[in-house]
């Protein structure tokens, strides 16, 4: 393994190892940054027989080189913890460290960079991309959800029995976020980060199926990565060659969700998943029961976008009509969101309604963002022989 | 680890009460510091005079300039305080969360950490400087507001913000009369009459 598959691989085992025994984000950071940078210097193409062990060592004897020199900071508080020996020594501490990151005195954004930082081992400068800011805008962020770790004690533990389930909600909401931006921007890394966490947080809370729901529901998705874009461009589910769907991902989210299932699972992420799975199977689509999943949707997340979607489904189930009634209700309140604009003009030209499609797709690609939905959107309206 | 409550209020409309209703709500606050006392983590508390009994201490040219009222005109005022002792921040959430306030007048709950003590006397005025920690005098000294976290009832349920509710207070003091000629290097000092 290279270190910086190591480095990935291990960032997030070694802080929390780290943390486990000085509380101190800062401090932690910098002491595994210098580990990491010894091994670099000392490893060659020898690496030791416990790399893990090995790292959390040198981080530990770094932090309390730095502690020495660090007069000022008296406080910090330091847990006397054996040093260990082999990489199985090391005890797995990321999910104390999963909860201290997405605690909910801290914004979610800062939530979010941390969770990234810390435990996903990206660079500052990876974050600030995904985040759209200078990289030295999110150092100063990232130093300032430290400090606030630090000043105000933001303990470090898994939260008692009584507060899990709201706790690990906020720890879901982060795993899913960094899915959904890797997922909207086209960006496989992010997606790739966001299944790591979550089979993380899964495996290491194997009785909560939430958490399982939402590895499947991830899995699901992305299993549909390489078949969304060609050349480039965005295809819709419907027109998707099957074959380029990732079968062993499929497998294993549908794995995940009939297990999340079985455990009563039965948030929004297990919803989503089912739906997701219902499009996994080979066609004809189950559209009936994919309005009706929708409908407990709603029921659990009523916002507009999920009516949305489930109009889109309704048009499927029964019909291009039935949809467009249904997406009506929604003319005020996702009047600015391009997709709204999009589902209706594609409604609209099921129907035959060819100049009042043109106008949806006009007013779609007023709002729209991403070149590649913007290119998607283009080519539909071309299809109908009007113009931009 | 000592943390600062800070209440705040919807002056208006806490002045809109009746005596039954004031009266009502000040009972409430006595089972809670009951609560905190029997756990070890009460430490003090007050409630404040309104912001109209208070003055601000600013300097203009290097001289003490005195007006009438609080540092800023707000709807939204410091209306008390409590100081508890509590291990890490989620005991302080838990604990400002069960505080009556928030049932009452509240509007919201600043969480401060107190980065450094200093003996609370019993005495008639709160002093509560901003943009800075007063050279003069033994000041209560807040977390820096980067470490403040905000509680709000929403709904029924207490939704946490990252952050101070406003402007935040730097440090704080109770005194007996306002015995600071010089705010500086903070920019400001609020003198309040507790009740």
């Amino acid at each position: 393994m290279t270190l910086e598959a190591l480095y990935r691989e291990e960032h997030g085992r070694v802080m929390a190892a780290l943390l486990a025994r000085v509380r101190d984000f800062a401090l932690a950071e910098e002491a595994v940054q210098e580990a990491f940078a010894a091994a670099a210097e000392q490893w060659g193409d020898a690496p030791p027989p416990s790399p893990r062990a090995w790292l959390v060592r040198v981080a530990t004897n770094k932090a309390i080189d730095r502690m020495r020199r660090r007069v000022k900071f008296p406080e910090v508080e330091m847990v006397e913890l054996p040093a260990p020996e082999h990489d199985a020594d090391v005890t797995d501490e990321r999910l104390r460290l999963m909860f201290t990151c997405c605690h909910p005195a801290l914004a979610p954004e800062a939530q979010v960079a941390l969770t990234l930082r810390t435990i996903a081992g990206l660079a500052t400068e990876e974050i600030a991309r995904l985040f759209v800011t200078e990289p030295s805008a999110m150092a100063q962020r990232l130093v300032r959800v430290q400090k606030k770790i630090r000043d105000a004690r933001i303990p470090y533990s898994v939260p008692a029995a009584d507060k899990l389930a709201e706790r690990l909600t906020a720890v879901l909401a982060v795993v899913y976020l960094v899915f959904t931006e890797g997922y909207g921007a086209l960006r496989g890394e992010l997606c790739d980060e966001a299944i790591r966490l979550g089979r993380l947080v899964s495996e290491l809370l194997p009785d909560e199926p939430e958490a399982r729901a939402l590895l499947a529901l991830m899995l699901l998705h992305d299993a549909r990565r390489d078949a969304r874009l060609v050349d480039g461009e965005l295809v819709l589910l419907e027109d998707q060659d099957r074959s380029r769907w990732d079968r062993a991902r499929i497998a294993e989210g549908l794995g995940a969700l009939d297990a999340a299932l079985a455990a009563g699972a039965y948030g929004a992420y297990a919803l989503q998943a089912a739906i997701a799975g219902l499009h996994a199977h080979p066609p004809p689509t189950d559209w009936a029961q994919i309005v009706a999943l929708y409908d407990l949707l709603l029921a659990a997340q009523p916002t507009p976008l999920v009516e949305l979607n489930r109009a889109v489904a309704l048009a499927m189930a029964n019909g291009p009509a039935a949809g467009l009634t249904a997406l009506d209700r929604l003319r005020f309140a996702l009047a600015e969101v391009h997709l709204y604009h999009a589902a209706r003009a594609d409604l609209l030209h099921r129907l035959g309604r060819r100049d009042e499609a043109a106008r949806a797709y006009r007013a779609a690609l007023a709002h729209v963002v991403a070149p590649t939905e913007r290119r998607f959107l283009e080519r539909r309206l071309a299809e109908l022989g009007a113009r931009a | 680890m000592q943390y600062m409550l800070l209440i705040y209020l919807d002056e208006p409309k806490a002045a809109a009460r009746s005596q039954a209703e004031v009266a009502a709500a000040v009972a409430m606050h006595t089972p809670y510091i009951e609560l905190l006392r029997e756990n070890q983590r009460y430490v003090t508390s007050k409630v404040l005079a309104a912001t109209r009994q208070g003055r601000t201490l600013r300097t203009a040219d290097g001289k003490p300039v005195v007006t009438h009222g609080p540092f800023a005109e707000s709807r939204e005022q410091l209306g008390g305080f409590y100081v508890i002792d509590a291990p890490d921040l989620d005991v302080a959430i838990e604990l400002a969360a069960q505080c009556p306030a928030l049932q009452t007048v509240a509007v919201a709950i600043e969480i401060r950490p107190i980065a450094r003590t200093a003996p609370i006397a019993d005495a008639g005025e709160l002093l509560l400087a901003f943009g800075g920690v007063p050279a003069a005098g033994d000041w209560v000294v807040l977390a820096d507001a980067g470490s403040a976290t905000t509680l709000r009832l929403r709904g029924g349920k207490v939704a946490l913000t990252d952050g101070p509710f406003r402007d935040p207070i730097t440090a704080c003091r109770l005194a007996g009369a306002c015995d600071i000629a010089d705010p500086r290097p903070a920019h400001a000092i609020e003198v309040r009459p507790l009740r």
